[in-house]
């Protein structure tokens, strides 16, 4: 076996990395292709004032972050509906209040090193009870959007169509907002509030360059994103750098090697 | 013959503009109506308040026997929007997965396909003539075979009846000829009822069995046998005109 692999906290880093590159892949797909992939940066900052808040109370501050950013995000659905032409309009406002909250609780928390790893990712720091909150709502995040499939995807298409066909769309809107406000709040400890909006984006634009389908995008975003959270968490453990640039350096890195390989392909045909 | 769609005494304004003003049609089943006039003469709004996309001031809609409020069997509606609106050329989607989205009620638990669904989809594309374009990506193709792609999402459902708001802007005559034939075909031997906006009053005219014509507020239906549209064709971009021309033909019928 590897070095990498013998020691405790690098399988707990590849058991919630894994995971949270699968579920983060699948969110970023139907955000991108709404055109809403800001909300993934949005929510970071929200959740990332859940953590500060949490270290403040004294909770284990993945909760608080999970708490926080879930109203967020139905506060962001509520003014999307207010700002219908302007959704970016709403993004910002949750923004602006997520970041003076977080920056508020973070002067009164006094604890800047655990904040630190919140905001780059850590591998070191992610323990047992990440890994029991991570594997089981992971799960459920990947049923819920593989049961829902084409629901999602007629969502993306079009909502005004979507909901003329008979499709619940508020009820998928709601649901789907959720389902991204927990993986952010599930990603923070890894990758880091700032990264994991690139996390989010960054795989899908990959697959958009290789796919035609929507299946094909899927599953290409899925792969980029697995190979870019395992890449990097091994770039992370040998040079000892913080996991969350190395993934997304490594997902940028994809990113590139694939737009190179389109661009010789074209040339050369 | 049932009612498909049943408008009594409907009014509707944006803000302070009254747009139809104490409406009354009756769209029976198996008909083909086209709806014709000038811009803004509320056209696609009466199609909105027939699908509940709009609300009424006043008055009621009942769609396929049910008040439009309540209604809520959509498998039955098609609707096809102009393309150009709203559409990302560049989504990721195959015609399969287009059509397939519409059948999401049909699926169980998991909206997923399954073996009879996929075969529904192929016997639907055959229909319309676009089987070998099943695994293409929708924004790759021209504007006729995307509306045909829409058509065919549509009649995977098995509707009654197909609303289409300028289904052949910029689509050219060939494509809109196929488009055509492929209505009419829809119409007589699958008899579901077609509601059409158009400005190609000619053509629209030998196409549909009623012709319903929007000007101030109100609406006129003619049996579309017999109706000179040679006397409207030029009017069409002046509202003041179109009222004048159809008040001096005298009403109902007037041809």
């Amino acid at each position: 076996m590897l070095e990498i692999f013998t020691y405790g906290f690098m399988q707990r880093a590849f058991i919630v990395g894994n995971i949270i590159a699968v579920i983060a892949a699948l969110i970023g797909v139907i955000l991108i292709l709404k055109r809403l992939a800001l909300i993934g940066h949005t929510l970071s900052h929200v959740a990332l004032a859940g953590v500060a808040l949490g270290m403040l109370l004294g909770v284990y501050p993945v909760y608080t972050a999970l708490i926080v950013s879930v109203i967020a995000g139905l506060g962001i659905e509520n003014l999307r509906k207010k700002y219908n032409d302007y959704a970016e309009l709403s993004l910002s406002i949750v923004l602006a209040t997520g970041l003076g909250l977080a920056t508020i609780l973070i002067s009164l928390t006094n604890s800047n090193s655990s904040i630190f790893s919140y905001l780059f990712g850590s591998i070191s720091l992610v323990s047992w009870q990440d890994v029991m909150l991570v594997l089981p709502m992971g799960v459920l995040i990947i049923i819920i959007m593989g049961a829902l499939y084409y629901g999602f995807f007629f969502l993306a298409f079009s909502e005004r169509e979507a909901k003329l066909a008979g499709i619940p769309v508020k009820t998928l809107n709601i649901l789907f907002i959720v389902l991204v406000s927990i993986t952010i709040s599930l990603s923070m400890r890894i990758v880091g509030g700032l990264l994991i909006s690139s996390l989010i984006t960054l795989p899908v634009a990959t697959a958009l360059q290789v796919s035609k389908s929507f299946k094909g995008t899927v599953f290409y975003s899925v792969l980029f994103s697995v190979l870019a959270v395992n890449s990097g968490l091994f770039i992370s453990f040998y040079q000892d750098l913080a996991p969350g640039g190395t993934i997304i350096l490594a997902s940028v890195g994809y990113l590139l090697f694939v737009l190179l390989f389109n661009f010789t392909k074209q040339k050369v045909t | 013959m049932n009612k498909v769609v049943e408008v009594n005494n409907l009014f509707f304004s944006y803000e302070e503009e009254l747009i139809l003003q104490d409406i009354d049609l009756e769209i029976m089943e198996g008909d083909f109506i086209a709806f014709i006039g000038p811009n803004g003469s509320g056209k696609s709004t009466l199609i909105k308040l027939m699908l509940g996309l709009l609300k009424a001031n006043k008055g009621e809609i009942k769609l396929l026997g049910r008040s439009i409020k309540k209604f809520n069997d959509w498998t039955k509606v098609g609707y096809i929007a102009q393309e150009v609106r709203g559409f990302n050329e560049s989504f990721p989607a195959t015609v399969k997965e287009i059509i397939a989205s519409n059948m999401y009620n049909e699926m169980g638990f998991f909206k997923i396909l399954n073996s009879d669904l996929e075969k529904k989809i192929d016997q639907t594309l055959e229909l319309v003539g676009m089987l070998d374009y099943k695994n293409q990506q929708i924004g790759n193709l021209s504007g006729g075979q995307k509306q045909k792609i829409f058509i065919a999402r549509t009649l995977v459902t098995n509707p009654d009846i197909i609303f289409l708001d300028e289904p052949l802007v910029g689509v050219d005559t060939e494509s809109q000829q196929e488009f055509y034939k492929l209505l009419a075909e829809l119409n007589n031997e699958l008899d579901i009822t077609i509601v059409m906006i158009s400005h190609d009053v000619h053509v629209i005219s030998d196409q549909a069995n009623k012709v319903a014509c929007f000007a101030n507020d109100s609406i006129f239906v003619h049996q579309a046998d017999g109706f000179c549209c040679d006397n409207y064709f030029d009017t069409l971009s002046d509202n003041q005109m179109w009222v004048e021309r159809h008040q001096h033909q005298g009403g109902e019928n007037a041809c």
